[in-house]
């Protein structure tokens, strides 16, 4: 019975350490420099697990989106981009690994440029 | 020696020509190439991620994202749409088949035609729920505030002008056709009349092109005519859809603080 509970406690403790070392209180954050030489609107990422929106104006050639946390660590990220006769929702490609797909670290703080925008099949 | 002389100066001039010549063919071999890649490309994609699928067997227009995000610009970019880049299309008769898989939630799809711009244009409308496709309608969109600028958000109006109960099952392909004669809109499914209706305006033409939300549409043998003259077509066994594509880039941690001393300034 004593090993019984000896076993019990030590199982217990393991989880409740397990349980504080998963529990990080850091966030993970993501920005966005629009350095495409055009204006865009919106920028979505992951499904709308983080939206970045800036009125009207949209965020200008150059220009930096505030840093907001994000709860998705995985996904592709899509932005608005107004190309004369309408809205247009173009997908962003990260060039290190030529996917749409964008991996971030648990915990970073991180930033990502938007480097250029064209048409193509 | 005079000969001489002369027979070089010929064979330079001669090559001159041919060096010209050549140069001009190939010019000419890469412009007619740039502008037939260009003209292949009949549609611009909006939203989702459309695209052609062909194997041995078949080809076909499939939208593959489902999921559609509300960036409320216009109907369609809040859908899954593509459009056609010739934006005069007057027609009699649209007709292409159909087949919508894998509903989740409310399933919408629609064929829209008349298009001026993203916010104006008729469409026949289908819409389900997760067992199968429950309504038609015509339905017609529209700029709610004319005085906002086009960055506005959800600044359209929508307008269902007819609607039917329909009974179509999922993963089944239907013959879709949009009749017009002078006003009166005409929808068939498999060539059997299901809606009609007369607009208060005689139709003038512009872009068509489909939308799609919550569901997986797969699309082929458009037709589009005019009387008995074709005057689009598409049977979706090359690649013809124009894209937008962003390129994105990981910034070091010594480009963030670069780039933080440049905000600070």
């Amino acid at each position: 019975m004593t090993k019984y509970r000896i076993l019990t406690i030590i199982i217990a403790s393991f989880m409740v350490t397990a349980g504080i070392g998963c529990n990080s209180n850091d966030d993970t954050e993501l920005a966005w420099i629009n350095d495409a030489g055009d204006s865009i609107n919106d920028i979505i990422w992951a499904n709308g697990d983080q939206t970045w929106a800036n009125g009207t104006t949209g965020y200008p050639d150059k220009t930096q989106t505030e840093s907001k946390e994000v709860h998705a660590l995985v996904g592709d990220v899509v932005a608005s981009i107004d190309v004369g006769s309408g809205f247009q929702k173009g997908t962003v490609i990260i060039g290190e690994t030529n996917s749409s797909s964008l991996s971030l670290h648990d915990g970073s703080s991180e930033v990502y440029t938007i480097s250029s925008v064209s048409v193509g099949p | 020696m005079y000969y001489h002389n002369n027979h070089n100066k010929k064979n330079t001039s001669m090559k001159q020509y041919r060096t010209i010549v050549l140069v001009v063919t190939v010019c000419f071999i890469c412009m007619s190439t740039t502008l037939s890649q260009a003209s292949d490309f009949i549609w611009q994609q909006i939203s989702g991620n459309w695209s052609v699928v062909a194997d041995n067997k078949e080809s076909y227009l499939k939208e593959n994202r489902s999921k559609a995000f509300a960036f409320d610009y216009s109907p369609l970019i809040n859908c899954n749409a593509i459009i056609s880049t010739n934006s005069s299309i007057v027609f009699t008769r649209l007709t292409h088949t159909l087949m919508l898989d894998a509903p989740q939630d409310t399933a919408t799809y629609f064929t829209f035609f008349n298009a001026s711009d993203y916010r104006q244009f008729y469409a026949v409308q289908l819409t389900g729920n997760d067992s199968c496709i429950t309504t038609l309608s015509i339905i017609q969109s529209d700029i709610k505030d004319t005085t906002l600028p086009k960055q506005a958000k959800g600044n359209f109006i929508i307008t269902t002008l007819a609607s039917s109960d329909v009974q179509l099952a999922y993963g089944q392909p239907y013959t879709l056709t949009i009749a017009i004669k002078n006003a009166i809109i005409t929808v068939l499914v498999d060539d059997k009349q299901v809606l009609s209706h007369t607009l208060n305006e005689k139709l003038e033409g512009g872009s068509i092109g489909f939308a799609s939300k919550n569901c997986i549409p797969i699309i082929d043998n458009c037709k589009v005519y005019n009387g008995s003259s074709v005057v689009f077509e598409d049977d979706f066994s090359k690649e013809s859809i124009r894209k937008i594509i962003l390129k994105g880039k990981k910034l070091t941690p010594q480009e963030i603080e670069e780039q933080k001393k440049k905000q600070n300034k």
